[in-house]
């Protein structure tokens, strides 16, 4: 019957000891034991999941974090164009190479530092070519450049559930390759790549 | 801030590939940086473009006429000295310093910017 608030309150009741714990317990329904069994396993298969992925989730944005633009930067993803060769207007001559400025303003072309860097300027800009160079071996250097600006943040369902652990990373320039936590190649891959 | 923040296009043209970085932040459009290569990858040079002062010109329409033009004309690269070479017989002078120009070797307009904040790969 419950306590009016006239007369002498009942006694609370008092704390259960072990024996009267484990017999409240037996005289509770029983959960069978492959239920408490699948229940075992699957926290313990998707335990660490969650704690990898949460861990390698947090890296990532904490990594971004550390670069201003990090994530505008991945999100600048590569356009492809095609460009054709129309009538020479303004022709020069580089000695190892020839381009067109495509414009009759005047230019003015000289070298620079030690005589292999060009430097062409016109009324709007200045062009500043390095000396060709060539990688050793079988690098290609603009299948390179191109890869890794196909970088982008992977969803957090794949960084969670990604194999991979870390790979190497560039945050330098923002360059990524696949296989770092969180970052991954787009997969459609450009045409140029040979 | 890092290439690229603006704008980033790949091109092939009949003689050369390569990629264009536009910006250094997401609202640059005053400097890029190109890589460029021959179709089979054995020559390589690399370009940077910035935006004079007082200009409002789209730097990928600049870029655009140059980059379709570009042709290497030799079939190797050789060592830096005879790349100098080949400039200096294509007649190409020396860029003097900023306090020695000659008279009307500039554009009038020109204002040289950040010449000297940049390397390039030697």
């Amino acid at each position: 019957m419950p306590y009016s608030g006239v007369g002498v309150p009942p006694a609370a009741a008092p704390p259960l000891s072990p024996c009267n714990w484990v017999a409240k317990m037996r005289s509770m329904r029983r959960i069978p034991a492959w239920t408490l069994t699948a229940i075992v396993l699957v926290c313990s298969a998707t335990v660490p999941i969650i704690i990898r992925g949460a861990f390698r989730y947090h890296s990532v944005r904490k990594l971004l974090a550390n670069f201003p633009y990090g994530e505008q930067r991945l999100s600048v993803s590569p356009k492809i164009k095609t460009l054709t060769t129309s009538t020479s207007i303004k022709p020069v001559n580089l000695g190892y190479a020839t381009l067109d400025m495509g414009s009759t303003g005047q230019i003015y072309v000289a070298t620079e530092g030690d005589r292999a860097v060009v430097v062409i300027t016109n009324t709007d800009f200045e062009f500043r070519l390095s000396a060709p160079f060539a990688f050793g071996g079988p690098t290609n250097g603009v299948a390179m450049h191109i890869e890794a600006e196909e970088t982008h943040i992977l969803p957090i369902s794949q960084i969670t559930l990604s194999p991979r652990m870390t790979s190497t990373f560039m945050p330098s320039s923002w360059l990524a390759r696949p296989g770092c936590i969180g970052v991954a190649t787009r997969s459609g891959r450009s045409q140029h790549r040979t | 801030m890092y290439w690229g923040s603006n704008e980033i296009w790949s091109f092939a043209t009949p003689h050369i590939k390569g990629i264009v970085r536009v910006g250094e932040g997401p609202d640059d459009r005053q400097r890029a940086v190109v890589n460029l290569a021959s179709l089979d990858g054995t020559r390589n040079l690399m370009m940077l473009v910035f935006l004079l002062h007082g200009s409002t010109k789209d730097i990928a329409l600049a870029l655009d006429p140059i980059l379709a033009s570009f042709q290497f004309t030799i079939g190797k690269v050789s060592d830096r000295d005879e790349i100098k070479k080949l400039i200096s017989e294509a007649g190409i002078p020396i860029r003097p310093t900023n306090q020695s120009l000659p008279s009307g070797s500039y554009p009038k307009s020109v204002q040289l910017t950040r010449s000297a904040k940049f390397a390039l790969p030697s």
